[in-house]
């Protein structure tokens, strides 16, 4: 096999990552920005908006919720998602293909469409600007990315190994638990952060649900570029890009233990 | 006194069933869709012995291994342990020891977790465990690997393991699936030998799936030879090789020629205009086809005085040194191509492309079958 790359490969890739990154990467001088408004490169320097953010009670509350709202979520993600993934990929059942295919199926939806159906449905019921409104509409958008990432990770993980421990005296559920549970564990910890990161970073369907009572850190956000042009926001982009940045080295490192312990 | 007898005649039975059969397959069958896969099949294994299911793959001799193991449900018929039905039990109640092909140990455990699981769902003490866990390993010769993960192991090893976790939960039976088809030659030689060995030492009753018929020759007591699903012979490795049942389990078990020829009478059969004493038994008149070893066929110079073997004079076409033997091809007068094997060794006379010769073989080794073979 080819080893090393071509010079006009690596220049194509180099290239790449910069229309990609730079956008990002823009946000961090702008948040040491002098100016009241987002400008680049900015006149002056300063620290001021680092300051301002934590006096901004609107966007404070605002994380906390997202932050609760992520971790509600992720948690029932997985809750659902992993007796579902393996029914799905371990028991014969009729009409099997087509349970996977309605799971997924909100992944191919635009998320306006879907917004909109949790709205009308939800005016209904009154859970619009309810927290477990807000968990409800995240759980139709995570719920297909656990599914999927896991029912992958369990079809990779041989049969076999699970027959063997049940030739061994093992009862279904020990077996699980013993066996396919610990085994899957890399694509847990992959359908976690992603289910985490989605629920969080969730914009579309949030803005359907949210209201006065209640209100998510990337709705706000999204409010406040639209009525105030100051850097206030690439101060918090910052955190934000850290944080997801956080959550993926960890993911990275959990599944590199784990795959360091894992796999045969 | 009335009621006193059955139970004794039930009693009688029972015994008697456990020192004939300890597993009994009646009339097995397993059906997927249209598919037949294993169709009327009935193997009866005595306590203590080693039986091959031997077949090409897709002959159904996984499905009945998996059906055995209860991780297949068998579509009718009985599985019998010590003359009990067992089907109604799942795979976790079955008592048996399965060795897989790809050996199936678990890849987060170390060696000595993957060997104490079986004996940690039968809630032993933790001290028993660590006694028949240190014995186990030490009957695969790998107690100096206990701390060790799977992955770290080379195949041979983790056979091994796979089979030291198979047998530290005392089986009933022990069932093998292709167990050595993963290593190489000189390994799969060895691992043979081993597994045997370890099978007479514990007599265990063991049921061994395989499509080598080498493995199956030297290991077992008994082969049944399975072809789409069916039973097509069952016995010795003698009565295997020697006596082949049908053309299938001739040509499946080594080598064999082929000559289209008619029978005359019971022992002897025309190839052309020549004749040939058989090993009896053959089908009287009409087509057969006769079918030779190539290793029991001796080259021998034209004008050899005759004995009381069959012969036939032909020219040699192709001859190839493949180091332990030579294989040679003759071509009869006639039209028909024998193939001839011969050991090597210094005094043996080696024969030349287009030499003239004459094949020589005993009547018993002409066996014949019906001309649709």
């Amino acid at each position: 096999m080819e080893q090393k790359n071509s010079l006009p490969f690596t220049i194509v890739v180099a290239l790449l990552f910069v229309f990609l990154l730079a956008p990002v990467l823009l946000v961090f001088p702008m948040s040491f920005s002098g100016d009241n408004f987002m400008s680049f490169p900015p006149s002056s320097w300063s620290t001021k908006w680092y300051a301002a953010l934590p006096g901004n009670t609107v966007l404070i509350g605002a994380l906390w919720t997202s932050l609760g709202l992520a971790v509600v979520v992720t948690t029932l993600s997985l809750l659902i998602a992993i007796p579902a993934a393996y029914a799905i990929a371990r028991i014969e059942f009729f009409g099997r293909e087509t349970l996977f295919a309605l799971f997924t199926a909100p992944l191919l939806l635009p998320s306006i469409v879907l917004g909109l159906a949790i709205l009308i449905v939800f005016v209904g019921i009154g859970l619009i600007s309810t927290f477990p409104g807000l968990v409800l509409a995240h759980l139709v958008v995570t719920l297909p990315y656990a599914l999927r990432v896991l029912a992958t990770a369990l079809s990779t993980l041989p049969h076999q190994v699970e027959e063997a421990a049940s030739s061994l005296g093992a009862t279904p559920l020990t077996v699980f638990r013993r066996v396919t549970l610990p085994l899957m564990t890399p694509g847990i910890v992959a359908a976690a952060a992603l289910a985490f990161l989605v629920s969080f970073d969730e914009v579309v369907i949030s803005l359907f649900v949210v209201g006065p009572r209640i209100t998510t850190l990337p709705v706000e956000l999204y409010r406040y570029v639209d009525t105030r042009a100051d850097p206030l926001v690439a101060a918090a982009s910052v955190f934000l890009i850290l944080g997801t940045v956080a959550v993926v080295l960890i993911v990275e490192r959990t599944m590199g233990l784990n795959k360091a312990v894992g796999k045969g | 006194m009335l009621a006193e007898n059955p139970i004794h005649i039930a009693n009688a039975e029972a015994s008697d069933a456990r020192s004939e059969a300890h597993l009994q397959l009646t009339h097995l069958e397993k059906r997927y869709g249209d598919f037949l896969a294993v169709e009327d099949l009935s193997v009866s294994v005595r306590r203590g012995e080693l039986i091959a299911l031997l077949g090409p793959s897709g002959c159904g001799k996984t499905t009945t291994l998996r059906m055995i193991a209860g991780l297949a449900s068998a579509t009718s018929g009985a599985i019998r342990v010590d003359g009990r039905e067992i089907q109604t039990l799942p795979a976790h109640a079955r008592d048996m020891g399965l060795v897989f092909q790809s050996y199936a140990l678990f890849p987060h455990m170390t060696v000595e977790r993957n060997v104490a699981f079986g004996l940690e769902m039968r809630r032993n003490s933790k001290d028993q465990i660590a006694g028949r866990v240190a014995k186990a390993l030490e009957l695969v010769q790998l107690g100096h690997l206990a701390q060790r993960r799977p992955r770290e192991l080379s195949g041979g090893q983790q056979q091994r393991v796979a089979l030291a976790r198979a047998l530290v939960i005392e089986p009933s039976i022990l069932l093998l699936d292709e167990p050595l088809s993963n290593l190489d030659a000189k390994l799969r030689d060895q691992m043979r030998v081993e597994i045997r060995d370890i099978q007479q030492r514990l007599g265990i009753t063991t049921v061994f799936v395989t499509h080598d018929q080498v493995e199956a020759l030297s290991m077992c007591d008994r082969i049944a030879v399975m072809d789409k699903g069916r039973l097509a012979q069952i016995g010795t490795p003698q009565d295997i090789y020697e006596r082949p049942a049908t053309p299938f389990v001739a040509e499946f078990v080594g080598r064999i020629n082929k000559l289209p020829g008619r029978g005359t009478s019971a022992n002897e059969i025309t190839v052309g205009d020549r004749r040939f004493g058989t090993a009896g038994k053959g089908a009287a008149n009409g087509a057969v086809t006769a079918m030779i070893r190539p290793h029991r066929i001796e080259i021998v110079p034209r004008g050899t005085p005759a004995d009381n073997r069959n012969a036939a004079e032909g020219v040699i076409t192709r001859a190839t040194y493949v180091g332990d033997i030579l294989e040679y091809m003759v071509a009869l007068e006639g039209g028909v191509t024998l193939a001839v094997e011969t050991a090597t060794g210094g005094h043996r006379r080696n024969f030349a492309l287009g030499d003239e010769v004459e094949l020589r073989w005993a009547h018993e080794d002409t066996l014949v079958f019906g001309a649709d073979a």
